[in-house]
């Protein structure tokens, strides 16, 4: 896997990129409010200092020359203040000067009373200039010359400016490697997901990643545990099915090579070796038998339900019914159907199917109940389920084998299942194609007295 | 020779049963595998044929319990499954020797044969006592030049005598190896089979090879100096 392609990665270089481009921003709102209020701060000056001396500078005239005189405490403010002032009489001669004045030059274009403008001292000193006019009354008593060195602002900037290009980068450096720690913290499980599934394989599904955390990783790891329960069960379902069928398919086949071996090992009469074929035909439809049920129960369960089409239940179990009167009747035993009448019974499903699942059912009822007994069938319809209750006498089954009973190849008696040539397979297809119909089919058993399947159906179930 | 053989498989059981009598077994069924110790008991059996699926109990479980009674008999597993750990848990419960199902009759009777062979006398398919040979493939017998058939009675008969060559053997022990347990008729049966044997066997020769010893029963013996 290329670095770039690892989730962590991109997960911090987002994040870094996110948070670069945060903090450009951040600077460059920073360095402009800096500036905005140094500005300010820096025009207050001067329209302060202005102001102050305004009111302070005393214009003695002296032989038609004004002099202009400062109070000594004022000139220490100001110069405290770091602002030079040049006084100009109206002539536009430099008549007096405050602080650093005196060994600066008089700026050679000044802006028009009352505004502000930047140049450069010499020295390379940039400042700020500001002029005012001395009034008295509507006299004019010359201008002040205003300025303030912008230095130690701009410097200040530049100092703000280098400590953010070395932050910047660190921050983004320490946050790269927090978040790498992190995502690392929270993605390592992710690498244990992997490290387990990677070995597992069909031949091996009890592997589980059981991690118990409640975050969605955990959530993740727990569904990964659901899927390989369900997995494990279908493989093992599927594994149980191969050894059930092919012991199933041994014991005929065993035979039929124990009987021909037999029937060769000495001349034989033609009567004994007929018996002997006869037998072995016998066993042939036996292995027909559970191959055809097999298929049947494997287009169930592959592709669902073909012919859909409107059945009358009411009409299939007696149709059902009918093809084992005379058997029922040969065996004594008492077969009947109880429904009710001008209810509609009819849902959606395929005749076909739907037959099987009964006939299954009243065979089993009819091999399963002694002379003089009874098999009953009894149809209700409640609400939008229609549900058929198919009821024997008998010894019933006992409790053990009623959750066992659908399942492939269960046979709850297997000596006798044998010997009346079941597989176990009759209410595995009746319970898939129940199933197909989204019904449900259910045994109970009162051990000695009967026993009862209901199938309930929905009436349109399969649509 | 008497069998018994361990299936639980009905038709199987029927088919092997029947094998075995063309081939002048004695046979008796049992399918449950928890009874088996009973007719171990109740009879000296000569081989056992154990099935390892069994209902009760399972065949290596029986083999285990039949040998931990001390039986020596030869056991043969007869088992559906081919699977590696099923063979060898099986020979280490005790069995001599087993066989794969599905199997034909004639494998099964030949293994019978090496089986009974490893426990006499004799490495060959054949039985000798004197000048007299029993061949227990053909189920023949010669006696010098002449060769006569025997009937499956009688080649049990003869079989059995020719197992313990010089040693007297009840008519309750021949019973026991002879027949299986439908038999009833009695042990004068024994000496109808016995005077046929004599008729074919010592019939124009000087030095009769069966002999009875009275109130013991009878044995097979190039000495004659009980009689």
């Amino acid at each position: 896997m290329k670095v770039l392609n690892k989730l962590r990665v991109q997960l911090v270089l987002w994040t870094v990129t996110l948070e670069a481009i945060l903090l450009l921003v951040f600077a460059l709102i920073l360095i402009f409010a800096l500036q905005n209020s140094q500005n300010q701060q820096i025009n207050e000056t001067l329209r302060l200092s202005a102001a102050q001396m305004n009111a302070v500078v005393d214009v003695a005239a002296d032989n038609g020359v004004s002099r202009y005189v400062i109070p000594a405490e004022d000139t220490a403010v100001l110069r405290g203040r770091g602002v030079l002032v040049w006084i100009l009489n109206p002539d536009g001669m430099i008549a007096a000067t405050v602080g650093e004045a005196n060994n600066t030059p008089l700026p050679v274009s000044l802006p028009p009373p009352g505004e502000i403008m930047d140049i450069i001292l010499p020295h390379d000193e940039p400042a700020r200039l500001f002029v005012l006019t001395l009034q008295e009354g509507n006299r004019s008593l010359g201008r002040l010359v205003l300025a303030v060195s912008l230095r130690t602002e701009q410097v200040f900037i530049q100092q703000v400016l280098l400590s953010l290009t070395v932050a910047i980068p660190l921050v983004l450096i320490l946050s790269a490697a927090g978040g790498l720690f992190l995502a690392n913290r929270a993605l390592s499980p992710v690498a244990s997901i992997t490290a387990t599934v990677r070995y597992i394989s069909a031949d091996d599904l009890s592997q589980r990643i059981h991690l118990n955390t409640q975050d969605e990783i955990g959530q993740l790891a727990h569904t990964f545990d659901a899927m390989l329960e369900r997995l494990q069960n279908a493989f093992q379902r599927e594994r149980q099915l191969t050894s059930d069928v092919s012991h199933e398919l041994r014991t005929p086949l065993g035979l039929l090579k124990t009987q021909l071996s037999l029937a060769r090992s000495r001349p034989r009469e033609a009567p004994e070796l007929l018996q002997m074929m006869r037998d072995m035909e016998g066993d042939v439809d036996q292995m027909t038998r559970l191959v055809e049920q097999l298929l049947t129960l494997a287009r169930i369960e592959q592709r669902g339900l073909q012919d859909r089409t409107h059945v009358d239940l009411g009409q299939v179990v007696e149709a059902v019914i009918s093809q084992f009167h005379e058997k029922a009747i040969t065996r004594g035993i008492d077969l009947t159907l109880e429904r009710p009448k001008q209810i509609d019974l009819t849902i959606r499903g395929e005749i076909e199917s739907l037959f099987q699942v009964f006939a299954n059912l009243v065979e089993n009822a009819i091999k399963y109940t002694q002379p003089d007994g009874f098999v009953s069938l009894q149809i209700v319809r409640h609400w939008d389920e229609i549900s058929v209750a198919v009821i024997n006498s008998g010894e019933g089954i006992a409790p053990e084998h009623l959750p066992h009973l659908f399942e492939r190849f269960y046979r709850a008696d297997s000596a006798r299942a044998r010997q009346t040539g079941g597989f176990g397979l009759g209410l595995a297809i009746a319970s898939a194609i129940v199933q197909s119909h989204h019904g449900s089919i259910t045994a109970a058993s009162q051990p000695g007295y009967k026993t009862t399947f209901t199938v309930t159906l929905p009436v349109n179930g399969a649509s | 020779m008497r069998v018994l053989i361990v299936e639980d498989e009905t038709r199987m059981a029927a088919l092997i049963r029947q094998g075995l009598e063309e081939e002048a077994y004695a046979v008796d069924v049992v399918a449950d595998g928890s009874e088996v110790m009973d007719w171990v008991r109740s009879a000296h059996y000569d081989l056992i044929m154990l099935d390892i699926m069994l209902p009760g109990m399972d065949g290596i479980e029986v083999c285990r319990q039949i040998r931990a009674h001390g039986y020596i008999m030869p056991i043969l597993m007869l088992t559906a499954r081919d699977t590696l750990t099923d063979k060898v848990k099986g020979l280490d419960s005790g069995a001599d020797d087993y066989l794969v199902k599905p199997f034909a009759i004639e494998e099964l009777t030949a293994r019978l044969r090496a089986l009974a062979r490893r426990e006499g006398p004799s490495k060959t398919v054949e039985l000798q006592v004197g000048e007299l040979v029993l061949d227990t493939m053909t189920k023949r017998a010669r006696r010098g030049a002449a060769e006569f058939d025997l009937t499956g009675k009688e080649y049990m008969l003869l079989e059995t005598l020719m197992r313990h060559p010089g040693q007297v053997l009840s008519r309750d022990q021949i019973i026991e190896h002879v027949w299986n347990m439908d038999f009833e008729s009695g042990s004068k049966l024994i000496e109808v089979y016995i005077h046929a044997l004599r008729k074919k066997i010592d019939e124009g020769h000087d030095r009769k090879l069966i002999q009875t010893l009275r109130g013991l029963g009878y044995r097979i013996s190039v000495d004659e100096s009980a009689e």
